[in-house]
């Protein structure tokens, strides 16, 4: 294991965080959530720039949280990128270098390489902010890297900048960061740069992890309507009534749409204590498909809006009938797109087999669902 | 704006600019026609006859002494501030919000008053002598320090030091912790990553706060005059003796022309770095969140505390102590009561109605007239600024609002006194306060005028609204709060202005501040309390008034 997280707590006033995780050495681990989940602090308590209250935190086998910051051998990229723009972009870089005493020739050198790799150069000698958006992030990259640490931790250094440049500097990011076989985190509240950058995803909300795996670990068990409604999963439709189905391993649940669908009980469920508030029936996209023929067992939804580029991926943003307030984006792929037209009544089917019931909120059934592991 | 509010707007400007700079040249055309006075026709012997009146010593003298107590104070002011400024601008704690409103002290305590209570604190009669007498047992321990060059040094930098922890604190608040934590993470201890990721960012408004202060000392007047006597005297102290006891008009011209070019250069360090502070705040915008301290930041801040309620807070307590402790025979019980401002009302000359009357009669009439000027001035700075930014126009104005900063309050009054043709000291008094207190009012509404967001005046515009509409309803109605405070802060300039009224040696008029002076000398100190005490609610009052009418705001 490269970094350990072992129930770690923190105490910001009246906030409180808790994490518990580890990440093996060459990944990227990506910290997804709303503003103000506590992604940013969890990051900054690695760091040493938070303090926390309890538990440990390892990295690479040296206990790590009573060490102050300049002691933990990590990089950390601010979100305002944090220059120090009374500096030139060459002592911005050497800056770690010149703190650790190493000598004038080897600063130069490292400086050269790191500018080298990051298409640098020519700006060595200029401040910083003679640069553009880019290049400011490039040279906080670099700085952060010049002393190798043992790991990354980028604090939404992204999120300044415009979509073109925030595409490709993702794409720059993860070569740099497969390139030296860095372990890194990187926090952001954005679902499709998580699943740009990501070897695994926590999803964190109010302080508490409420999802963690890969992105296919996700889609297949999101482990609450939340987080498949935040990271567009997929179908996510509140319950009106669960019943034991015919067949023992099976599930009668009514949706608010007045839909039936038998699904399969993956999980020890006790109905009789199960609350139909506090529970949703999650269809992944996988598991969708717009069906051109009429059945009972459809879910009926009116196109609000038709997407359709070449260059983007091609949706429809439906609105599903029977639920206010729920806008569900659905990939178009190679379907008959001239008859999908905008304000039109579709439906749309669903492959049962694959449905689950999920808590509502992250842990509101953890006293009656038992997941059954694989 | 219209073309025609704009033309007359800068025709008024004229009169501003004539207003401040007439006294200079009349001051200016006396001062000539005496020095050269009495000289043959030859225009050589004139000038030596002029230049014999200069004794050179003189001024380098006092030119070393001035230099060397402003920088001094300024040091030891900007070292006692920091600390305090770090803790405002960074930490939660009990006596934030006091140490924070002490930088009023400065403003609207006039020095006069700090100046009596430093007598009564720090004295060899003062309390701090009593408390070392209880401590040691006997008088003798302490011999006091105020009548010399560090008692000097220390009344400057207690007055003055609230003004670092105000505006340092102002800016430090705004300053991220993000370059400080991201040299942390690169490897720097705590010091190390402070120098890289925070001094930058504060040396300007360092370097600001000390300008201002070496302003204030290099300027000081009245303390000089109490405590300097024996040590040395100032430039504005050299100017009051050459015009009162000498009458040397050519020595005050050229010791004035000493002082306005050195406090030019402390002028041009304030303008140079009050743009990169400003860059600062706005670039920064939002103050960082304020957290509780921790272990030994907790023992620091009560340290701290500590030290400025006993050298501070201390002595202004005293006032209102002795303000109401009635002077007994040796050996006899300590009386408090109302004695002291018994006599000032009703006792021999009861001077203290008249002077409370005249004050406000003077320093409100002076304060009217510096908010007018002020506001038109302000305005026509803006729209100047808006129209060219480089033009000559804003740059004089700006040139001018620097004055007071620059120019001995002697030579304003002076020069009012020479211009005024039955030479009215009091219609003298009321102008050369006005001139000195407008350029104060005037940056402030500059400054709120600065604030305003031109988009907002631009949304007005896109919603159907006259350029003469948006302004009535978007700038003047931003900045009204700020006329108010900006006349109320004239107020307290002018009010507890003890300066000119003792350059122009009034006899005839007897102002609080002039009263609390005599007072003090004839060393009636519980009475100068009694009066000092009343000085200090008026402009305190004033300046409250101030304060909530921005907090309103």
């Amino acid at each position: 294991m490269s970094l350990e997280l072992q129930h770690v707590r923190v105490m910001r006033g009246s906030f409180s965080l808790e994490a518990d995780f580890s990440l093996q050495s060459g990944k990227v681990l990506v910290i997804l959530g709303p503003s103000g989940c506590g992604k940013t602090t969890l990051l900054r308590a690695i760091a040493g720039l938070e303090r926390i209250q309890r538990g440990q935190i390892i990295l690479d086998g040296v206990r790590i949280d009573r060490l102050p910051t300049e002691k933990r051998h990590i990089g950390f990229v601010f979100q305002d990128l944090a220059l120090f723009e009374q500096m030139r972009v060459k002592d911005n870089i050497g800056y770690s270098l010149k703190v650790h005493h190493e000598d004038k020739q080897q600063i130069q050198e490292r400086t050269a390489l790191l500018a080298h790799r990051f298409k640098i150069e020519h700006l060595l000698n200029r401040y910083p902010s003679e640069l553009s958006g880019g290049e400011r992030q490039r040279v906080a990259f670099a700085r952060s890297l010049a002393s190798s640490p043992s790991l990354m931790l980028l604090d939404e250094p992204l999120s300044a900048l415009d979509a073109p440049l925030r595409r490709e500097m993702r794409r720059f990011i993860r070569l740099q960061l497969a390139e030296g076989h860095l372990t890194a985190i990187h926090v952001t509240h954005d679902v499709e740069e998580a699943v740009d950058l990501a070897d695994e995803i926590i999803v964190m909300r109010d302080g508490a992890v409420v999802g963690y795996g890969t992105m296919e670990e996700l889609e297949q068990r999101p482990a609450s309507g939340w987080l498949a409604r935040f990271m567009n999963l997929g179908l996510v439709l509140p319950v009106t009534n669960i019943v034991a189905g015919r067949a023992s391993d099976t599930l009668e649940v009514e949706t608010h749409a007045g839909t039936v669908l038998s699904i399969p009980n993956r999980a020890s469920l006790d109905i009789s204590r199960l609350s139909k508030d506090k529970t949703c029936l999650y269809v992944p996209l996988a598991a969708t498909d717009i069906s051109e023929s009429h059945s009972d067992r459809n879910i009926r939804a009116r196109i609000l809006r038709k997407i359709h580029s070449a260059s983007h991926i091609s949706k429809l943003v439906l609105m599903i009938t029977g639920i206010e307030n729920y806008y569900f984006e659905f990939p178009l792929g190679s379907h008959h797109t001239e008859i999908l037209q905008e304000g039109k009544e579709i439906e749309i089917s669903v492959d049962t087999e694959r449905c689950q019931l999920l808590p509502e909120e992250p842990f509101a059934l953890d006293d009656v669902v038992q997941p059954v592991s694989g | 704006m219209t073309r025609r509010i704009t033309v007359v707007l800068y025709g008024l400007l004229c009169i501003i600019i004539l207003f401040s700079l007439s006294p200079l040249a009349a001051f200016l055309n006396v001062a000539l026609g005496r020095g050269l006075e009495g000289a043959s026709t030859v225009p050589g012997a004139a000038f030596s006859n002029f230049l014999a009146q200069i004794p050179l010593s003189t001024i380098l003298r006092s030119l070393e002494f001035t230099l060397l107590q402003s920088l001094v104070s300024t040091a030891v002011a900007v070292v006692i501030g920091l600390p305090g400024a770090w803790f405002v601008a960074r930490f939660r704690f009990v006596g934030r919000k006091t140490l924070l409103a002490l930088a009023a002290v400065p403003f609207c305590f006039p020095p006069i008053l700090v100046i009596l209570a430093f007598i009564l604190y720090y004295g060899k009669e003062g309390l701090l002598s009593s408390v070392i007498s209880l401590l040691f047992g006997s008088h003798r321990q302490y011999q006091g320090f105020l009548y010399s060059f560090w008692g000097l040094v220390m009344v400057h930098a207690f007055y003055n030091f609230p003004i670092v922890v105000h505006q340092i604190s102002a800016l430090w608040m705004r300053i991220p912790e993000t370059q400080k934590e991201a040299a942390k993470t690169l490897g720097a201890g705590p010091l190390r990553a402070f120098r890289t990721g925070t001094l930058p960012w504060l040396l300007p408004g360092i370097a600001q706060a000390a300008g201002l202060i070496f302003l204030y000392c290099f300027f000081s007047f009245t303390t000089v005059l109490v405590f300097g006597g024996k040590v040395g005297t100032t430039i504005e102290v050299e100017i009051y003796y050459a015009l009162h006891y000498q009458s040397n008009y050519a020595l005050v011209l050229v010791l004035s022309m000493v002082e306005t070019m050195c406090a030019l250069l402390g002028i041009l360090l304030l303008t140079r770095t009050q743009g990169r502070t400003q860059r600062t705040l706005r670039n920064f915008g939002r103050a960082q969140e304020l957290r509780s301290p921790k272990g030994l930041q907790r023992l620091f801040i009560v340290i701290y505390g500590i030290f400025i309620v006993f050298f501070f807070i201390g002595p202004l307590l005293s006032i209102a102590i002795e303000a109401f402790r009635v002077p007994s025979p040796v050996g006899r019980a300590t009386k408090f009561g109302l004695d002291n401002f018994e006599r000032l009302v009703s006792g021999f000359q009861a001077p203290l109605l008249e002077a409370i009357l005249s004050t406000v009669r003077l320093s409100g009439l002076a304060a009217i007239l510096a908010t007018i000027t002020g506001i038109i001035a302000s305005l026509a700075l803006f729209f100047a600024e808006k129209r060219n930014q480089q033009g000559v126009l804003p740059k004089l104005i700006e040139v001018l609002q620097w004055l007071p900063m620059a120019v001995s309050s002697a030579i304003f009054a002076y020069g009012w006194l020479f211009l005024s043709s039955d030479r009215v000291v009091s219609s003298a008094l009321v102008l050369a306060q006005a001139v000195i207190a407008w350029p104060f009012v005037s940056r402030a509404l500059h400054a709120s005028l600065r604030a305003i967001d031109p988009q907002v005046r631009e949304a007005a515009r896109t919603l159907g609204a006259s350029p003469l509409r948006a302004f009535m309803t978007i700038e003047l109605r931003t900045i009204l709060p700020s006329v108010a405070a900006a006349a109320a802060f004239a107020f307290s300039i002018t009010a507890g202005d003890v300066n000119v009224p003792l350059m122009l040696g009034m006899g005839e008029v007897e102002t609080l501040p002039l009263l609390l002076y005599r007072l003090t000398a004839a060393y009636r100190f519980n009475e100068a309390c009694a009066a000092g005490l009343i000085l200090g609610i008026m402009t305190g009052f004033v300046f409250f008034l101030k304060e909530k009418v921005i907090d309103v705001a």
